[in-house]
């Protein structure tokens, strides 16, 4: 519960230093392809920080995505690159803190009914402003960011985020999330505001995809609303989350690696057949791992181990 | 303007009251929320689409088809696809997340079939698109005709919940499935059947709303949200208040396009939703919060 | 006179139509233990709700300490210094017996987030007589260790008022005897305890007082002899299986 080792700190810059020498060996096609694995790795990650102890599935995943990429389509070339990055961070937020005032003290029924539609009313929103006030529905991202760059800025990113999550786990708020993930009227009474710490976390959460959309805008080069607000975006993060397991940090990045692998042979393989392909997988899922690979693990582990226990836990029963 | 704003509002408003109307049973007899309710609207109205540039038969007529069968195929899938995973779950809450992934997974089945068939191009077809003079107001037929099925189907449908046996049995299970089960009620049953109507009233609500506005595979998600906003709106499982909530929704959304902007429906219906989120989370007809 | 340690003045909650607690007021002594007692649907739990925070009341006043605690939600309640254990038990199945007292200490004002608290939650276990299971799943515990479980939890929030909901029932004569001691020795160190309580030789035994509630008023106050032979309080209980 309270740990101070500062090995899964060290693990983690390990990786990340190990994975940041990959722009010098790959090819431009393939660091492309790492780019999106590296953002869906990012998305997937914050996502199962909010939705995994809370149990809150939110819906919404493109809608700060978006609102971090329409930022930079927006200021990015009038403001310097950290300034455009804190005020997409900043944006994300702000509107997570909104939508999270309104639903987050209610069931979480209605939290998910209202990230469901959120992405198509902002993406209506989005069009609506643009078509009225600039005059013009899409966008152009000019800047002089390279592809290495945005990758090596979506890993910093990932390498924070991770280390974030393991030291939140560590936290009081991290144990929080475990009390009222347990039981929210005991938290209650044991001094806890559950609605407090779900909305910071969900602001948190949405600040980091707002980071990664703001990262990626500069790939684009074009963006339109029904490009920055597509809900299939939204769609695939928790189809990853849940894939690996929401319930353990490395979960989420798990079902990201393997997802962005299968994403990539479906469509290439079967363009027209995406979606169907998608929702197929996700019931499977649900079907299947309802705790994901890594809950799946999990329990083959507990079960193999549980056997040679059984004898001993007997006879405790007896004695006492 | 006002006139014909009221008027595209009223014959909206009493289709969005019908469809709302089927997701408010599905759900408070179900237990489970189900995201893929707008793909059985817009497959309904590829279907009469389809049909209708085949063998040139009036939608209303086909409607008898349709709907039928998007019965079976709404009460197969709670069956095959919803009895599983209401066996397995633990508790209320995982079975409401459960479902809630299940249906979004199907959203995206549905969705992607219809895509892989008709592309994501936006469709329509003519018919009965004749002009009807209204006082001062013009109004196509066709949504005249398809706002009176709505009305006649709706209230049939209040009425067989309200007055019928078995309209009775559903009503009780909506309130408390586990006093149901004491009293001698197969809820499974119940909850199949609420299933099979809900799809049943969206297909029909699919077939009305084709023959007067144009589709894409892509759109079952806004009908499903707007579904979703007036039954928890309304509170759940308040039928007549989903009916209620359903034609506000569809006046909104018509004074919104005629005096604001056509862009914005969503928007301003959003900023409703979150409104009665904040007043009244319980819905506008519910007494207390589930 | 002794110190007053809380003041309930005319609380009342209703729901709906039926009034659950009608004006119901009484003082605690610091220290003391006192009986919240009563046939079933008087109230009782009621009231323990709306001391904790876990209802809002309609109308009147709780102070602790002098200061006013009523209309505070159950969080802020508790950080004030009011514990509480559930009557159908609330623990966490899936963490230790340690971080399950561990709960009980982490959100209390001022209170650092350290090792140490692992170490004191042994202190709490000590009391309740658990510190032998401190490092086991709390699933795993039987039905009156759990119960020690819960009120070691409730005890790390070193409260200053304890409210015990029913925290007697269901054990066996045994497990009865360990009970009424674990509770005794916590008044020893110095907690004030409402308890409510159906088990009529736990009450003769532990509190100093008793107030008696019926259809959710007040018809007695006094020494558990006193209020037990009193006419109204024979009446209300007349029937009832707990008599004793």
């Amino acid at each position: 519960m309270i740990s101070r080792s500062p090995l899964p700190y060290i693990g983690i810059l390990a990786i990340a230093g190990m994975v940041a020498l990959l722009p010098f060996i790959v090819s431009s096609f393939q660091l492309a392809f790492a780019i999106g694995l590296l953002n869906f790795a990012v998305l997937a990650t914050a996502w199962g920080l909010f939705s995994g102890p809370t149990r809150y599935i939110s819906l919404a995943s493109v809608v700060f995505f978006g609102i971090g990429s329409y930022t930079v389509a927006v200021v990015g070339e009038v403001m310097p690159w950290p300034a455009v990055l804190a005020l997409a961070a900043l944006i994300g937020g702000g509107v997570a803190l909104v939508v999270g005032l309104a639903t987050l003290r209610l069931a979480g029924i209605y939290f998910v009914i209202f990230t469901f539609g959120l992405s198509e009313m902002v993406r209506q929103l989005v069009t609506w402003y643009e078509v009225n006030v600039t005059l013009s529905v899409g966008r152009y991202v000019f800047l002089d960011i390279s592809q290495t760059q945005i990758f090596w800025q979506l890993l910093a990113l990932l390498t924070v985020v991770m280390i974030g999550a393991v030291a939140l786990q560590r936290s009081r708020l991290g144990f929080a999330l475990r009390v009222i993930g347990g039981d929210e009227t005991m938290a209650r009474h044991f001094g806890l505001n559950p609605t407090f710490a779900k909305l910071a976390l969900f602001v948190g959460s949405s600040m980091i995809m707002a980071l990664a959309g703001a990262i990626m805008a500069p790939r684009w080069t074009y963006i339109d609303p029904a490009i920055a607000f597509n809900i299939t975006l939204s769609f695939q993060v928790v189809i990853m989350g849940l894939l690996g397991g929401m319930h353990r940090i490395y979960g989420p990045l798990l079902g990201a690696i393997l997802m962005t692998f299968l994403f990539e042979a479906l469509s290439d393989r079967f363009p027209q057949a995406f979606s169907l392909l998608l929702g197929v997988v996700f019931i499977l899922i649900v079907y299947l791992l309802p705790n994901g690979i890594v809950g799946r693990v999990e329990e083959l582990i507990a079960r193999t181990r549980r056997k040679p226990d059984n004898t001993s836990a007997g006879l405790i029963g007896e004695r006492s | 303007m006002f006139l014909f704003a009221l008027l595209s509002g009223l014959t909206l408003g009493g289709v969005y009251a019908l469809v709302a109307m089927g997701l408010t049973i599905q759900y408070s007899v179900s237990r489970t929320m189900n995201l893929g309710y707008g793909e059985f609207l817009i497959a309904a109205a590829f279907s009469v689409f389809v049909m209708f540039g085949a063998f040139g038969i009036s939608p209303y007529i086909l409607a008898i088809l349709v709907v039928p069968v998007a019965f079976g195929v709404s009460w197969l899938i709670y069956r095959v696809m919803l009895m599983p995973i209401v066996r397995r779950a633990r508790s209320p809450l995982a079975l409401e997340i459960d479902s809630l992934l299940l249906t979004f997974g199907l959203l995206f089945a549905i969705m992607g079939v219809l895509l892989l068939i008709f592309g994501s191009n936006y469709t329509n077809y003519y018919y009965l698109s004749v002009p009807v003079r209204i006082l001062d107001a013009t109004v196509a037929l066709n949504r005249l005709v398809s706002f009176g099925a709505a009305v006649i189907v709706g209230a049939i449908g209040y009425w067989l919940l309200m007055r019928t046996r078995t309209g009775m049995v559903l009503r009780a299970v909506s309130v408390d499935p586990v006093g149901a089960r004491l009293v001698g009620i197969d809820v499974n049953w119940a909850a199949g059947l609420a299933y099979g109507l809900g799809g049943a009233i969206a297909a029909l609500g699919g077939v009305l709303i084709s023959t007067y506005m144009t589709f894409t595979a892509e759109m079952g998600v806004v009908f499903t949200m707007k579904a979703l906003i007036v039954v928890i709106m309304a509170g759940v499982g308040h039928v007549l208040g989903a009916l209620i909530a359903g034609m506000a929704l569809g006046l909104i959304e018509a004074f919104v396009s005629a005096y604001l902007d056509p862009g914005l429906t969503i928007a301003v219906i959003y900023a409703v939703f979150l409104l009665a989120l904040i007043i009244r989370p319980q819905g506008i007809f519910g007494r207390v919060a589930r | 006179m002794t110190e007053m340690i809380m003041r309930l003045d005319r609380t009342r909650k209703a729901f709906g139509g039926l009034v659950a607690v009608n004006d119901v007021s009484f003082d605690l002594a610091r220290g003391e233990i006192l009986g919240l007692i009563g046939p079933n649907g008087s109230g009782k739990t009621t009231t323990m709700n709306l001391i904790s925070g876990a209802l809002r009341m309609d109308r009147g006043t709780i102070e602790l300490d002098g200061e006013v605690i009523s209309g505070l939600a159950a969080n802020r309640v508790a950080r004030k210094g009011v514990a509480r254990t559930f009557q159908l038990l609330r623990l966490i199945s899936d963490m230790t017996v340690t971080e399950n007292v561990v709960v009980g200490m982490a959100f209390r004002p001022g209170q650092p987030w350290n090792e140490e608290m692992v170490a004191r939650s042994r202190d709490y276990l000590d009391i309740v007589g658990l510190s032998d299971k401190a490092d086991w799943e709390a699933s795993k515990l039987t039905y009156i260790d759990q119960k020690r479980l819960e009120l070691a939890r409730a005890l790390a929030l070193e409260p200053k008022v304890l409210l015990l909901d029913e925290w007697l029932a269901g054990l066996n004569a045994t497990e009865l005897l360990a009970g009424i001691e674990i509770v005794r020795s916590i008044q020893k160190l110095g907690t004030t305890i409402i308890m409510v309580e159906h088990v009529m030789s736990a009450i003769h035994s532990l509190c100093d007082r008793c107030v008696v509630m019926n259809a959710g008023e007040k018809i007695a106050e006094g020494t558990p002899s006193q209020v037990l032979t009193d006419p109204l309080v024979v009446e209300a209980y007349l029937g009832e299986p707990h008599h004793a």
